[in-house]
């Protein structure tokens, strides 16, 4: 824990937030490499944090980084199916709207 | 140091904020199933503003930075100093509760509150939340602040300082992921 810790993390964090930024405000790459750019950034800024502000991974054995690990874990489970489960949902849901409001049904919506 | 003793305090305040991480691990769940839900009304790209988002971001992140230096300044018993940077910490975090409230009442005198889509209810609660955790923040700086100022440093405001700090910088951690996901991602 010393200042040049908080110094690097600062200067890092900055220049990956002016990165981000910049990729926003000058979209000067296409949309799918923005994005994937933008996740890398955010990924990179996080361990920074972690690192230099947290002081994570300095020790050995760390119960800290040992908590996180598996709250990361969760929250990779929690994020990731719930939207996987949800757009899956939207998928079938939309397969049904097509097919009802298709030919096939239509004669039957009507209720003469 | 003592301050080997006060690590399971500071291990299970740890603990708490790893549960606040998966907290906000659901809510960032929802923001994404129902980010599209606009309901007619705006989306992000709407009420995306960069400069001010910008703004947000580089003053929580220097935020950050000198909470940091306060806990050096506390661990090295040096009182005025960790004042100081305890001070600053404080005014850049109400500068960013002001932004934010700024954002939000901009939205709702112009009708777009959480009530009027998904999306908005799930944008206003995922930012509000991490809002409210700055704003709690911030009261448990005042507090240690004035603390400190009429007891000195002692070793359980170090402490406290600690967790403090594990806090905020935490929750320059969870901004990341918002201005990231909600915003930049939003905007694209």
């Amino acid at each position: 824990m010393t200042i040049k810790s908080y110094m690097t993390g600062f200067g890092l964090s900055l220049l990956l937030t002016l990165a981000a930024f910049s990729l926003i405000a000058t979209r000067s790459l296409s949309t799918e490499l923005t994005f994937a750019a933008l996740v890398a950034l955010a990924l990179a800024q996080l361990v920074v944090q972690l690192v230099y502000f947290l002081h994570l991974g300095r020790e050995k054995t760390s119960w800290n980084l040992t908590a996180l690990i598996f709250s990361v874990f969760v929250v990779v489970v929690l994020v990731g199916g719930s939207i996987w489960i949800m757009s899956h949902l939207e998928y079938r849901a939309h397969s049904a709207k097509d097919i009802i409001e298709s030919e096939a049904l239509t004669p039957l919506m009507h209720g003469d | 140091m003592k301050e080997k003793t006060n690590d399971k305090n500071i291990f299970g305040f740890w603990l708490y904020l790893m549960s606040d991480c998966v907290l906000f691990a659901s809510l960032f769940a929802v923001f994404a199933v129902l980010r599209g839900a606009t309901f007619g009304g705006p989306s992000v790209v709407d009420i995306f503003d960069l400069p001010f988002i910008l703004g947000e971001t580089l003053i929580l992140l220097t935020s950050s930075f000198t909470v940091g230096l306060a806990l050096l300044a506390a661990r090295r018993r040096r009182k005025t100093l960790t004042l100081t940077a305890l001070t600053l910490t404080l005014v850049l975090g109400l500068a960013f509760l002001g932004m934010e409230l700024g954002e939000f009442y901009g939205l709702l005198i112009a009708g777009e509150g959480p009530a009027h889509s998904a999306f908005l209810s799930s944008f206003f609660t995922l930012v509000g939340t991490h809002g409210l955790h700055v704003f709690f923040g911030a009261l448990w700086m005042t507090v240690l602040t004035v603390y400190i100022v009429r007891r000195g440093l002692l070793e359980s405001s170090v402490r406290r300082l600690t967790m403090l700090s594990l806090f905020w910088h935490f929750l320059d951690v969870v901004w990341i992921f918002i201005f990231t996901f909600v915003y930049l991602i939003g905007a694209l």
